[in-house]
């Protein structure tokens, strides 16, 4: 192995509202494949959009072969030789290969495109990063999952490539691909390139990393031969850490025996397999897992939202032969939700205050005939204002006038004057100030003290073992294991949550 | 209250009637017939049809949905409403009715399909208006159907008022249009999905038969509106309204609604049909010449849309 | 609250009538329309044409202007349509015209029954009509009880006479298309029924007659159509210029020039070119800019003379050939 040092971050820190890089040492050598892990929000996105001039650090400093590295944007970062190929793929669907990979330079004689000459410097390109099984004349879209997560790496590879960064490019990949990719990292990595290589799969790393980096809460805290460190060590850098003692004191169940709701057998496609748990009336349950362990695919399922799918859902002791097909037909039920994304699809912004409050439950209790009782929507949602502690000017102010935290209050204070017994809620608590947060825990705590229960998925470990009775953990769409307040530890939640990875033969030996 | 009121429709369409009163300013100024009391008249009685088309199309675009058919549907019921009074000698009422009810079908088709097959509106009421149009000749053979006088009344101005039964109707619904979109569940609920469908449905509403009911409504009021049209021109025309869709959306949007959906208002509507008739009607009585007509037009389009914006930053 | 939206619908009436509230005082308007009590002014005719996009429509149009300004013993105002099936609008232009208080309209109907009860109101209201062009609907004027002259050619006569010059270069039993204007209009049926009247008499086969709506585009792909089902066609006759060049374009793009011969109808000026080279065999002229003109001076005559009868007035029709334009 070459020892040249290819890349090099000293000192490197940056924060947000609050610290998620600090002190970040890290080198990289030519020809070596280093691993990069971590559990959600542990920094490893930041650390690789900062490389490759996404987000620019606060302070510390990088260097690109032996030259100081300070990318500005994503073009300054190309043209340095370093190339970024995102979890989510970029490609145009219903363009060819060929097409995709020239797309921002194709051949073209008076705006006409030369196609033949497209398809040879496709083909030529394709053949030189390994890859002459790819026909350059066919539709990306007629390419599996894995193909075209191959072709997205050529296109990083056709420009001038000295580091390549793979956030997760096994996720979306079957075990025969997987092995294709790893064959071909395996030449690119003879021809003196440096992979940083993210993944959740510990057996993927131990199988191809040369090096492994360990993240946790921002820190660096492990680099080191991969030949040197077990899958159950990894765990445990990733996992522990001297937490700090939680606020157990303020936690008050009010979980009754009976049931509110049973899932049995769900399954969505190859998202979710066979999903079965209860939930208890008055019960906080945590779902705990990796991104696109299936968390946000389980809640919309059980909502609805999702139309394919088997298994079946019991509400308060009312069996369904099938789980809900629409949103509607769970509202009617007794099941609310808060998605995810709240900008696009949990609030109305361009609606004011009184409107988004009542806008579940406005035909039922807020209108005669179909003619809206306005002043009795003012009075409630008045009073409902108050509770939820939303500080606001007047009732009748947009929506987007309001903070995030306010937003989110009111997306929750809806659910409130319906008859919903169940609220599923997806990151609550995301891009929400302390405060805001904390209020919003102690609405889910009187929600429930009626008797009501709360689904909450969270990437947040601590604010689930903070506000939860039990904690459920997804990893690949399976339900893993499930943990109990009374003997719960945040090590065996991570481990868990990194459970489920396949296992493959070293393709480099 | 009064005074309230008055405040409030002068604040909301502000930019609007500072068009119109510059336009009857200028035609005013330049003619001297357009200031009696018979061109507002005039006016008043050439735009029901356009009223009405342009009302329906407001509830569809508020939904982020479009209507393109309105110009067709129109044809298809005053097709229809001719060929039973004429060919069938149906009663007047009947034929009335039938007219109606084509208008709605039209409407419910356009509903159905693009909101249960999930295709965007502006393709399926695309197909609608050829088809409708194609049936609308089917029916009138290609030929104009004349009425006579049976239906004339619709149109003919009350003697003291000077306005026609149907102005008064198109009138009457705008308000009643205004109260349905402000006040009703199904108002609300239409804003409301035009501006963010999903948070709307993960709200545990069940968007479809609203959305649908827009669609409806729309092709009920194009119904109305061929009535109306057949009304004025004692004819079941075949051509009848060719091109209207796109008068009705000018209208809609001079009044401010979105073609993103979510914002528009009906009363705002009814001054963008105000301002293209009164254009239409004060360029004709000055004999100005037909390609000046289009590009005059287009621009107060241009000036009305653009001041409607610069009011909305202001406040 | 429901006080409140009948308030709304109050002030959209107010808002409607205030446009014209306090500048109506100033302008006492004469009662609108009448003829003798604008003794002392010229008088005012609205000219209504159809679509001012055909050439000849805007020719006619361009003999009014040119005929007002040598004379200027008479005001005109004048106002066309988009297209030629823009019904409502042409109504409307009726209405605006009795409510803008002119003597007289001279009108180029864009339907033949559908306008009647418009112009019906504006002779109520004491407006002088003329009708050009395209001829009202006789038993509809009696239903409506009305009675307008028409001052114009005769469509039919000199449709039969293209359509006999044309039979002259065939030989009986040949195969003939007619391409017809709007179903819709009177002068397209006349036409049809004239050059139908030529192939009967000279015994040539009418193999299709369809309509193109007067338009080039149209007429070409109908051309098109018609070529490829009858290869054994001799002649097309269109029922205007407008479609005889597209039926042209389409027998050139099929390379059959020398087996198709076109005749026309109106001599606009791009086919008179076409007619000295051979490729189009004859057209009729109906003097496009005089037609308005004819219309114009019946109308003056008619306010001149209040009493004068009512009559149809036939203007000539004239046969266009390679020889007459040398």
């Amino acid at each position: 192995m070459k020892t040249h040092v290819l890349f090099s971050a000293d000192h490197l820190s940056k924060s947000f509202a609050v610290k998620v890089l600090s002190n970040i040492n890290f080198d990289l050598t030519a020809g070596e494949i280093h691993g990069l892990v971590g559990a959600n929000g542990a920094g490893k996105s930041t650390f690789c959009n900062i490389i490759a001039g996404l987000t620019i650090a606060d302070s510390g400093c990088m260097t690109l072969d032996g030259k100081t590295y300070q990318p500005r944007n994503r073009t300054q970062s190309i043209q340095a030789g370093v190339q970024m190929v995102h979890q989510e793929l970029s490609l145009i669907h219903h363009l060819t290969v060929a097409e995709n990979l020239f797309l921002n330079k194709l051949p073209t004689r008076c705006g006409v495109i030369q196609h033949r000459q497209l398809l040879k410097q496709a083909a030529m390109l394709l053949n030189r990063i390994g890859l002459p099984q790819i026909d350059p004349d066919c539709a990306i879209a007629s390419l599996g999952a894995g193909q075209q997560q191959l072709v997205e790496i050529a296109m990083a590879l056709s420009r001038q490539c000295k580091i390549l960064i793979l956030d997760e490019p096994t996720s979306s990949l079957n075990s025969i691909e997987t092995q294709q990719l790893f064959e071909w990292l395996c030449e690119l990595k003879d021809q003196g390139i440096g992979i940083i290589f993210i993944s959740h799969r510990l057996d993927e790393l131990s199988l191809i990393t040369d090096r492994i980096s360990i993240l946790r809460d921002g820190e660096l805290v492990y680099t080191g031969a991969t030949d040197k460190i077990t899958p159950s060590q990894i765990l445990d850098q990733i996992a522990c850490k001297n937490r700090k003692t939680q606020t157990e004191t303020a936690f008050k169940s009010y979980c009754k025996p009976e049931l509110a709701l049973r899932v049995k057998n769900l399954k969505v496609n190859d998202q979710l397999q066979d999903i079965s748990f209860h939930l208890r009336r008055g019960e906080r349950l945590g779902v705990a897992g990796l991104m696109g362990s299936g968390r946000t695919e389980l809640l919309n399922a059980i909502y609805g939202e999702v139309s394919s799918k088997r298994g079946s859902i019991q509400v308060l002791g009312d069996t369904m032969d099938k789980p809900f097909q629409r949103p509607h037909l769970a509202a009617q039920n007794g099941l609310g939700m808060l998605p995810e994304d709240r900008k696009e699809s949990g609030v109305l912004l361009d609606l004011n205050l009184t409107q988004n409050l009542t806008i579940s439950s406005l035909k039922k209790k807020f209108s005669r005939f179909g003619i809206t009782q306005e002043a009795k929507e003012r009075r409630v949602s008045d009073d409902l204002l108050s509770e939820l502690g939303v500080s606001f000017q007047d009732q009748s102010q947009y929506l987007h006038t309001l903070s995030g935290g306010n937003q989110q209050k009111i997306a929750f204070g809806k659910w409130l004057i319906t008859h919903t017994q169940t609220l599923l809620l997806d990151e609550p608590t995301r891009g929400i100030d302390a405060a805001a947060r904390l209020s919003l825990y102690t609405l889910m705590e009187r929600f429930v003290s009626r008797g009501k229960s709360i689904i909450m998925v969270s990437s947040d470990l601590d604010e689930l073992m903070q506000t939860c009775d039990r904690i459920i953990v997804l990893a690949e769409g399976q339900l893993t294991q499930t943990f109990d307040r009374a003997t719960w530890k945040s090590e065996e939640i991570i481990k868990a949550c990194f459970a489920n990875s396949k296992t493959e033969e070293d393709p480099c030996n | 209250m009064q005074l309230k009121t008055a405040k409030h429709f002068a604040l909301h369409h502000a930019g609007l009637l500072v068009v119109l009163g510059i336009l009857t300013l200028i035609f005013g100024l330049g003619t001297d017939s357009f200031f009696r009391f018979q061109t507002l008249g005039v006016i008043a009685n050439q735009i029901p049809d356009l009223t009405l088309v342009a009302v329906g199309m407001t509830f569809v675009l508020i939904i982020r949905g479009i209507d393109l058919s309105v110009g067709s549907t129109l044809a298809l019921s005053s097709a229809a409403l001719g060929s039973l009074l004429i060919d069938h000698d149906q009663p007047v009422l009947l034929a009335i009715i039938a007219a109606v009810l084509v208008g709605s079908l039209c409407g419910a088709a356009n509903g159905l399909i693009s909101v249960k097959a999930n295709i965007p509106s502006f393709i399926v009421t695309l197909s609608m208006l050829e088809i409708a149009r194609g049936l609308t000749k089917l029916i009138t053979n290609s030929e104009t159907k004349y009425i006579g006088s049976v239906i004339e009344p619709i149109s003919n101005p009350i003697s003291p008022i000077s306005f026609s039964p149907a102005f008064l109707f198109a009138v009457t619904v705008v308000v009643a249009s205004q109260f349905v979109l402000r006040r009703t569940v199904f108002g609300r609920y239409c804003i409301a999905i035009g501006t963010n469908e999903d948070a709307v449905r993960l709200s545990g509403i069940n968007v479809v038969p609203y959305k649908v009911t827009a669609f409806v409504l729309c092709g009920v009021f194009c119904g109305i509106a061929g009535i109306f049209h057949a009304a004025k021109l004692s004819t079941a025309d075949p051509n009848a309204a060719v091109g209207m869709e796109l008068s009705a959306i000018a209208a809609c949007v001079i009044g401010g609604t979105s073609l993103m959906g979510g914002r528009g208002n009906v009363s705002s509507t009814f001054l963008g049909v105000l301002i293209i008739a009164t254009l239409q009607t004060g360029l004709a009585t000055l004999g100005v010449s037909d390609p000046i007509k289009q590009i005059i037009t287009g621009s107060v389009i241009l000036i009305a849309v653009i001041s409607d914006a610069l009011r909305q930053r202001w406040s | 609250m429901k006080s409140k939206y009948l308030n709304i619908l109050c002030l959209i009436y107010a808002a409607f009538i205030f446009q014209w509230v306090g500048c109506t005082s100033s302008n006492d308007s004469p009662s609108p329309g009448t003829a003798e009590s604008d003794v002392m002014e010229q008088p005012r005719i609205g000219l209504i044409m159809k679509s001012l996009a055909n050439e000849f429509f805007s020719t006619m149009q361009e003999g009014a202007i040119q005929h007002q300004s040598a004379n200027q013993s008479y005001e005109l105002i004048c106002n066309g349509i988009k297209d030629e099936t823009d019904l409502a609008r042409q109504v409307a232009l009726v209405d605006e015209m009795v409510a803008s208080g002119v003597n007289a309209i001279v009108i180029a109907p864009a339907d033949s029954k559908a306008l009647i009860p418009a112009l019906r109101r504006a002779v109520q209201a004491g407006v002088v009509v003329v009708n050009i062009d395209n001829q009202l609907d006789k038993s509809i004027m009696e239903q409506e009880s009305v009675s307008i002259p028409f001052v114009g050619p005769d469509n039919r006569s000199g449709a039969k006479m293209v359509g006999s010059y044309l039979a002259d270069q065939l030989k009986p039993g040949d195969q003939v298309a007619i391409l017809e204007g709007k179903t819709t209009a009177f002068n397209g049926v006349q036409r049809r029924l004239g050059f139908e009247d030529a192939a009967r008499d000279a015994k040539l086969e009418i193999v299709t007659s369809q309509s193109a709506d007067w338009e080039t585009n149209k007429a070409n792909g109908l051309t098109i159509s018609i070529l490829s089902e009858y290869p054994n066609l001799s002649a097309i006759m269109a029922s205007n210029d407008s479609m005889a060049l597209g039926a042209v374009a389409a027998i050139k793009s099929l390379n059959r020039t020398d087996q198709v011969k076109v005749v026309g109808f109106d001599n606009i000026t791009a086919i008179q070119e076409l007619i000295r080279n051979d490729i189009v065999l004859a057209t009729a002229d109906q003097h496009a800019a005089d037609l308005a003109v004819f219309g114009i001076e019946a109308a003056l005559q008619q306010l001149g003379d209040q009493n004068a009868e009512l009559l149809d007035v036939q203007t000539p029709v004239d046969l266009i050939t390679k020889e007459t334009l040398e």
